[in-house]
Order: structure tokens, then sequence, then C-alpha cells
């Protein structure tokens, strides 16, 4: 892929608190609720791409320990598909480069908000289990809990360059649309659906919905998370036009990228 | 539709995709991975007629082929 905003992207950083992972156990690099699920791999993060961070990777010789990986492109009704590739990764904080690790990893514990011209507005928790904490003080990762305002300096200021591209505004905006049904999904059965709030009781039911959810997705399975997405993306085509569309594939174009 | 017929559609189709004769006893997800497991969801629900509902289903209940073929012949 020629011109890949992803290619512009390798040695930059957007978090900066040295060694954070000394206070929490690395907490981000774990699946810490591990033993409470019953299907899914318990032993790896899931942490998901487009295709052009997938090629950019690759290109820059990607990461020597983590290379295990699946995809899948998901189709909106107006016939364009994004395709996401899923990296395994089970090696806790020690993948090398560690430079060459994926967006969603550098960018942890938030994603930015933004509108549809990309300004700031805000973060939201970009690892989805992180969306059920009700109060920050609760939340297992010690830059949410202890470093808020500063990480959120940090990182208003170091996510500006990402903010101008528009494939990452719709990246952004469909994360928040995620967060928004799947939340929507957990209140069908939890009044605050929170593991800081939750009984015992409760929270085994969380995770045997979370786990389902996570292989069924339910959350977003329903015409009106399909519409919205739908209608998010041809509102951000009409404004950025190719330098948006490029990233996306045409129904007939799925030969061409198997 | 009987789970011995769901249990043989859910067998051909990893064994299409994969290349593998799964035993009934088989774990899905050492099989395929969650994203082939919504994929065969959602071949099964074209080949069943009507849309999987396993929410309220604890997960360990259709973990294996067998068990899958079972709760989904019983909804």
């Amino acid at each position: 892929m020629e011109n890949n905003f992803f290619d512009t992207l390798k040695n930059k950083e957007y978090v900066f608190f040295k060694e954070c992972y000394k206070t929490c156990n690395g907490y981000c690099c774990n699946n810490f609720h591990a033993d409470s699920f019953k299907m899914i791999d318990s032993h790896n993060v899931i942490l998901p791409m487009i295709e052009a961070e997938f090629l950019s990777m690759q290109k820059n010789g990607g990461m020597d320990n983590v290379k295990d990986f699946y995809h899948k492109t998901f189709w909106l009704k107006c016939g364009v598909g994004l395709k996401l590739y899923f990296l395994k990764c089970g090696v806790k904080g020690l993948c090398s480069p560690h430079c060459n690790r994926p967006l969603v990893c550098k960018i942890y514990p938030y994603f930015p908000l933004v509108d549809e011209k990309g300004e700031f507005l805000g973060v939201r928790e970009v690892a989805m289990l992180d969306l059920f904490y009700k109060d920050d003080k609760n939340h297992p990762c010690t830059l949410v809990n202890t470093h808020k305002d500063e990480l959120l300096k940090q990182f208003k200021s170091s996510t500006k360059e990402l903010l101008k591209e528009p494939v990452m505004i719709f990246v952004f905006m469909a994360l928040e649309l995620l967060d928004k049904y799947l939340m929507k999904y957990f209140k069908n059965y939890f009044n605050e659906p929170f593991l800081d709030v939750l009984s015992e009781n409760e929270r085994k039911d969380f995770f045997k919905k979370y786990e389902n959810n996570a292989l069924l997705f339910k959350a977003w399975r329903n015409d009106d998370f399909k519409n919205e997405i739908n209608e998010l993306y041809l509102r951000l085509e009409v404004l950025y036009q190719e330098k948006l569309s490029r990233y996306f594939i045409k129904a007939n174009d799925e030969k061409i990228h198997p | 539709m009987q789970d011995t017929k769901i249990n043989d559609i859910i067998k051909t189709y990893i064994k299409n995709l994969k290349q593998i004769d799964a035993k009934d006893d088989d774990m899905i997800l050492s099989l395929i991975d969650s994203i082939e497991f919504l994929e065969l969801v959602l071949f099964l629900e074209e080949k069943l007629g009507y849309e999987i509902d396993l929410s309220d289903n604890d997960p360990h209940e259709f973990s294996t082929i067998e068990k899958l073929a079972k709760v989904l012949s019983g909804k």
C-alpha cells in the first residue's frame, strides 16, 4: 500500500510513564480475567488493527515473538468492507522490538473521542473490558487510577497527529459506537454493569454474558448498530473522499485482498 | 433439527474450513478461532433458519461440537 499513514507512526509513542508496568503486574499485557472465561483463549490478549496497520507492521519487520493472527472483513451496508487483523499476543509485555507493537498497545489505556473533523473531545477506555469500571480508583491500570489528569494532558497533545488522519477518525468514532452498543447490551441485564459494583454472583453472570458476546457479537448484530456505523462511514466519506475510502475494500475487490 | 444432524453440519463445516476430522468431544475453539466460531454460527443460522441466541447459556454448555449441537437442537 502506497502512502500508508501507518508507515509514519513507527517509533511514535503516545503515553509517557516510565515503567508503569511495575506498579500493576503488567495489567494491560495480561488477560487478568482469564479464569472467568470458559471457552475463549485465556493465554493471549487479542490486539485488533486495520489492514493498513498490519501491512505497515509487516513492512517494518513486525515483532519477532508475536506472529499469530487471524483476520476478518466486516462489511458495511453500503457495500464497503474493513479488513481487521487480530494479533494473538501472549508475551506479557516482552514484545520485541517494542517500538513495533500495535497502535492499540501504544495508546493504552484510552482512545481519543473525536468529532468528524478530528477535534479531540475526551477519552474512552480502549480495552473493552476496561469499560466496566464505575470508579476510576478501582481500575486496575495505575495510569487510570492514579495519574489520569496528567495522562489526559499528554494524550491530548500526543494524539494530535492521529486525529488529522481520516481513517483514524473513522476508527475512533467506530470504537465509540462499538462501546455504546456493548454498554446498551449489558444494561439489558444489569442496572449497573460494572465490575466494581456487581456482587460475586452477578460478576459470574457478567463474565458469562461477556464471553458469549465475544463469541457471538450479539451487542452489534442488530440494525441500529449496523445503520449507525454505515451512516458514520457515509458522512466521513463525503468529508474525506478517497483519503478515507482507500483504506476500505469495495465488494468486488475482495479477491484482490484475500 | 436433530442434534445428530446439526453435529454433522458442524463437522462438515470444520472439515471444509480446516481439513480436520473433528470429534464429538473436541473443544470447538481448539479447532477454529473465535472469529471462525462466529462465522460457524452465522452458517448454522442460515441452515437452521433462525437467529441463534445463546446469551442465557453458559459458554461451557456449547464448548464442544456435541454440546453445541445439543443446545441448538433444543432451541
